[in-house]
């Protein structure tokens, strides 16, 4: 099973008051037949939003086309989720989540994370200074599944190991996107640069590739995104691994966060406010 | 004694998905022009360096402009810089494109069985007009004729 949990949504948006037209919808349909073609089972569209979250950036959702041989993890008609993580995919077909990533540049713009619990499938976070990666990783904020780092861009800031490892100890992962390797050569030397950083701070345990294609040749097959790694010193195994095994650990992360009550209980069909119930009428809440 | 080991590579070539479905547009490359992609890119990504280590034991086998598909022999010792530098490809001769490593293997027979196979599905998916019998007869002879 291969995993690509970031198909970017435009960045126009996750400003307020963004949508997606219907020719970004169709580009975006395009990546995700072309991410089933090329042998991925699961991928994630990726909704960022720079600073505070707000219910209206759910809107966005609204206006889904059809996808063909899709399955979506969200129901199109009401904007729900549907289904938990496990629900297996037909042969052939293609499962699709939803996912957040909130830049965060102060802490105030941190707490708003909590508000959109449980309405998006993987939630990630994108500190853009030391003090935000650190909250990133130590736990600060209990809804980050992953830690996205612009690798197109210059960092003002070190990925530091002790930093990282703590994120890898709650079972957050960090996500290596391959989209700026292919954007050009400056971009692509800056990618190198961060890229091998973050390998190095997390010495290849919890990293997950991603493609944050904008396009469908933007994607690349999954074997071939594996090789990739060979210039960042994340040998065969690691690599692969980063593929299939560390992404579904990260997806398993974050429905075991947003669907099950202390990772005992997991309701059946998860709707709002089920899972509070089931907190009062078990006590497992004070 | 010291064998000098070859991996060969079957790669396919991805065009944009609205080109694709346009089906008779061959790639207008030859196997130089192949050739020349790759070294030029190995150069870009790896250096001079990278492109010298390659330049003596590099060859392009075969490549079918109708269905996108090529065969390059590479020296063992470098196929994963290779291999990374397929990755990376993203123009060939102005058209933006993609690759895709489809087999790798150290003998050239069972990247030829490879090859013919799925060159039979890209012209059974993509070419579905009356050539289609003649179109596979070619590929199939073209490709088992290949020596090493």
């Amino acid at each position: 099973m291969f995993y690509d949990l970031n198909i970017p949504l435009p960045e126009a948006a996750g400003k307020a008051g963004g949508h997606v037209s219907s020719q970004e919808w169709a580009q975006i349909a395009q990546t995700v037949e072309q991410a089933r073609e090329l042998g991925y089972s699961v991928v994630a569209l990726n909704l960022t939003v720079q600073g505070k979250l707000a219910p209206e950036h759910l809107s966005v959702w609204n206006t889904t086309p059809e996808f063909k041989n899709a399955q979506l993890s969200w129901d199109r008609a009401t904007g729900a989720r549907v289904g938990g993580a496990t629900r297996s995919v037909g042969r052939g077909k293609i499962r699709v989540l939803r996912r957040l990533t909130a830049v965060i540049g102060d802490a105030a713009q941190g707490h708003s994370l909590a508000s959109v619990d449980g309405a998006y499938d993987i939630v990630a976070v994108q500190p853009t200074n030391d003090a935000m990666l650190l909250a990133a990783c130590n736990g600060t904020w209990d809804a980050v599944d992953i830690v996205a780092l612009d690798m197109g861009q210059r960092w003002n800031f070190v990925a530091k190991q002790k930093v990282v490892t703590q994120a890898l100890a709650l079972g957050v992962s960090l996500e290596i996107m391959y989209q700026p390797a292919l954007a050009g050569e400056k971009t692509r030397q800056q990618w190198v640069s961060n890229a091998a950083a973050v390998v190095r701070a997390t010495r290849g345990r919890s990293v997950i590739w991603t493609s944050a294609a904008r396009r469908a040749l933007d994607l690349r097959a999954p074997y071939d995104v594996a090789n990739l790694g060979e210039v960042l010193q994340l040998n065969g195994d690691l690599s692969k691994r980063a593929l299939a095994a560390n992404a579904r650990a990260a997806l398993m992360h974050a429905f075991t966060r947003s669907s099950t009550l202390r990772a005992v209980i997991a309701p059946k069909h998860s709707a709002a406010g089920e899972l509070e119930g089931l907190a009062k009428k078990t006590r497992m809440v004070s | 004694m010291v064998r000098f080991k070859n991996r060969y590579v079957c790669f396919e070539i991805m065009l944009e998905p609205s080109h694709a479905s346009d089906t008779a547009q061959p790639l207008v490359m030859t196997n130089q022009d192949i050739l020349r992609l790759v070294r030029e890119n190995v150069k870009l990504n790896f250096g001079d360096s990278g492109a010298g280590l390659i330049l003596a034991g590099m060859q392009v086998k075969h490549f079918n402009p109708h269905t996108r598909l090529g065969i390059i022999k590479v020296p063992r010792d470098h196929i994963k810089m290779v291999t990374a530098t397929l990755a990376l490809i993203t123009r060939a001769k102005k058209t933006p494109c993609a690759l895709r490593v489809r087999h790798t293997s150290g003998t050239i027979k069972k990247c030829q069985k490879s090859a013919i196979r799925t060159d039979r599905e890209l012209i059974l998916a993509y070419h579905k007009d009356a050539n289609v019998a003649q179109l596979l007869r070619d590929s199939e002879s073209q490709i088992s004729a290949l020596e090493i």
